[in-house]
């Protein structure tokens, strides 16, 4: 008997004649998976189906060898879900709000109440409690988010996006609690933020057109990262004629020059820098110019 | 249950929610005001002309029609009859007074209207003459019980009558058997509180079934507009116990608001009105039930009119949250439920549907309007035997506020989130 295993085996979903998510296959245990790709990577669609949102085309999920959708709310139950699109009853309270997933989630009202207060504290909105839904910010929703999701203390925790829209304090928070919350569970964290997944993934899955194009560790992702970071000095009115030819993670424009950082599997020029690879620049290799997200340049 | 509760707090939180009790509250408070002291309302003519309205008027009715009270027999019409007489005589002595007759004749109005109608061998549903009571002698003076067959005989069997061809052998024999089934001596009384109440109930079961419809209409729709679906869902009981929650809290709150509303309804209008001639037959109001085919007393069609109002909110709501669950339009579903009942009773206000499709008679406003005054004769026959059409549509909606339920449970439980 396994323990803790969710496996997905040759996961497709279709929408008319597009692949959401297209074959593809991987065996999720206790820790916080990454999953990174730009906008319309099927990220979202992966995530639903985990949550038994949607039905796959074809392929199985199973956890610890059953049949998720079998398992019905046994497998629900197991689950903690922040979407994307995170949507509020707008005349709840925070409290009322978590009271009523509680319910959903199958805590008595004795569990609920307890439970409540302690994920009021652990999110860091006690004393936000009383106030209705529709008069938080983006951000106090995102905790009030995290905070139903964890409610059942779930052995796989699913947020997609969770930082997306959040100031960079507010990130940093976020990054923080679900370091916390990563022990002795599964936490599929997806983003098109490279840093967010960076900070506190364990293993990253690097999600290209529906299929995994790259899992591994940050480490092993870079070393098998076919390009390398190059710290060039180039002329400014190069600088256009080098993005044509090459990837360019960085331009920074100095008084009678421009610094390029290239991503190239050779020296692109005489006298370029060799620099540690990153994992924005394994990133930038697999995404290329299509990476820029809607924070930017899917980086932070 | 805490779902359930959640579920109906989150109806009764929305501004919009709010103001359409509020409406529904206005709207019953407006018709009973109506049924009380407007034009619907009871009147009196006191002796010094002055025009007395509500529960006045209700308190001099009562006490007049004290002497009229009892069993319409051949001494009670012949003592009506000397009334009536004497003063259309003594009416002409007054001429400066043109309420001089109306005034004392008003305790044995039903009376008289009872022998203008009986009074009479033809059958017609509008243009009836209202002064053959004093045109009759004791000699005349009709059976009320035969004279209701007769009239009915005249009009199904009369080969220039509309009914000769539109029912059937076993139609006009059943609505013959339900005139025959009429006690012998009809118990005449007061009963304004009885029948204003009915009228007030007719108007807000109407009305409030849309109104209810439109409350429950974003119980499963603002789920998928509001974005709350993909949480929902994800839970242990969303798609199960959760979706069984939001139909609950539907019916249960359809339930309260239905009972309260009509409940307080009832309850003030007889209150203001009087309790009293709930034990008399519905003909008692021979004005308005002559020709019903419902041998009932005030008391039952009260109660059997909630529970057909009852039935109709519930199927409404049931309508409106399969909409909600099925199409996740909240708009849609608090339209189709209006449509369902303002289109064919509009058809049938305009005359144009009325009688000639037999499917029009399935719409709920005919339910509505079963027990309503002299409402055409709706009938259905199943294997030989004929029945009301209300009967029918008894347990057909219940029946199919069952299986709303049902498939709006499957339909939700197995939505997809995209």
């Amino acid at each position: 008997m396994l323990f803790m295993e969710l496996k997905i085996t040759n996961l497709s979903k279709d929408f008319r004649k597009t692949k959401a998510v297209n074959q593809v296959s991987y065996t999720f245990h206790s820790g916080v998976y990454g999953l990174l790709g730009i906008n319309g990577a099927g990220k979202t669609t992966l995530m639903r189906m985990l949550t038994t949102l949607l039905n796959p085309t074809s392929g199985e999920i199973t956890w610890d060898g059953e049949d998720v959708f079998k398992m019905d709310k046994a497998y629900r139950k197991l689950l903690g879900y922040l979407p994307q699109d995170f949507g509020v009853y707008p005349d709840f309270s925070v409290q009322d709000y978590l009271r009523y997933i509680a319910a959903l989630k199958n805590l008595t009202p004795t569990e609920a109440k307890e439970k409540v207060q302690e994920v009021l504290l652990l999110t860091g909105m006690t004393q936000f409690k009383g106030k209705k839904m529709r008069t938080l910010s983006g951000g106090m929703k995102r905790r009030a988010g995290i905070a139903q999701a964890v409610l059942n203390d779930p052995k796989i925790l699913v947020l997609d996006e969770p930082t997306a829209g959040l100031d960079p304090s507010e990130r940093i928070r976020f990054r923080n609690l679900i370091s916390e919350l990563a022990a002795d569970r599964i936490v599929l964290l997806s983003t098109h933020i490279v840093s967010d997944v960076e900070s506190v993934a364990g293993q990253i899955i690097l999600m290209k057109e529906g299929r995994f194009v790259a899992t591994g560790t940050t480490e092993e992702l870079i070393a098998a990262c076919p390009d390398k970071g190059w710290l060039c000095n180039v002329p400014k009115d190069e600088v256009y004629a080098y993005h044509q030819k090459y990837r360019v993670a960085n331009v920074k424009t100095l008084s009678d020059h421009a610094q390029l950082r290239i991503l190239s599997q050779d020296a692109p020029m005489p006298g370029a820098v060799p620099e540690e690879t990153s994992l924005e620049d394994v990133f930038l290799s697999y995404f290329g110019e299509r990476s820029g997200g809607e924070d930017g340049n899917g980086m932070v | 249950m805490a779902m359930v509760w959640y579920e109906i707090k989150k109806i009764l939180l929305r501004p919009s929610c709010q103001i359409a009790l509020l409406l529904l509250l206005a709207l019953s408070s407006y018709i009973c005001y109506q049924e009380v002291y407007g034009d619907e309302g009871v009147e009196w003519l006191t002796e010094s002309g002055e025009w007395l309205k509500g529960p006045a008027a209700a308190r001099e009715m009562r006490s007049a029609q004290e002497e009229w009270s009892g069993p319409l027999d051949q001494a009670m019409m012949e003592k009506a009859l000397e009334v009536l007489k004497r003063y259309e005589e003594e009416e002409k002595d007054h001429p400066e007074d043109i309420d001089y007759r109306f005034q004392r004749i008003q305790p044995l109005m039903d009376i008289r209207d009872m022998l203008n109608l009986a009074g009479k061998d033809y059958y017609e549903w509008e243009a009836d003459d209202f002064f053959i009571a004093e045109t009759l002698t004791p000699e005349t003076l009709p059976n009320v019980r035969e004279q209701r067959i007769k009239q009915l005989e005249n009009y199904l069997y009369d080969e220039s009558s509309l009914a000769y061809s539109r029912f059937s052998q076993n139609e006009k024999e059943y609505l013959l058997s339900c005139y025959e089934k009429m006690d012998e001596t009809i118990q005449m009384g007061y009963a304004q509180g009885w029948s204003h109440a009915f009228d007030a109930g007719y108007y807000v079961i109407f009305y409030g079934s849309i109104i209810m419809a439109f409350l429950v209409s974003g119980l499963f729709a603002n789920e998928s507009r509001r974005k709350t679906d993909a949480v929902y869902f994800s839970t242990e009981h969303g798609r199960k116990k959760g979706s069984a929650a939001k139909l609950t809290a539907g019916f249960l709150l359809t339930t309260a608001v239905y009972w309260a509303l009509m409940l307080t309804l009832n309850g003030l209008i007889l209150s203001m009105l009087g309790f009293e001639g709930g034990d008399l037959s519905i003909l008692a109001e021979p004005m308005d039930n002559w020709r019903c085919i419902f041998n009932l007393t005030f008391r039952q069609r009260s109660l059997l009119a909630l529970l057909d109002g009852y039935i109709i909110w519930m199927l409404f709501s049931g309508v409106a949250m399969l909409v909600s669950a099925s199409t996740r339009s909240e708009s849609l579903a608090a339209t189709v439920p209006a449509l369902l009942i303002l289109i064919p009773n509009a058809l049938n206000s305009y005359g144009i549907t009325q009688g000639s499709s037999f499917w029009m008679n399935f719409f709920p406003d005919k339910m509505v309007r079963a027990y309503v005054g002299n409402s055409p004769y709706v009938l259905v026959e199943i294997f030989g035997k004929v029945m009301p059409m209300l009967y029918v549509q008894r347990f057909l909606y219940t029946v199919l506020i069952v299986v709303l339920t049902l498939v709006c449970w499957q339909i939700y439980r197995r939505k997809q989130v995209r």
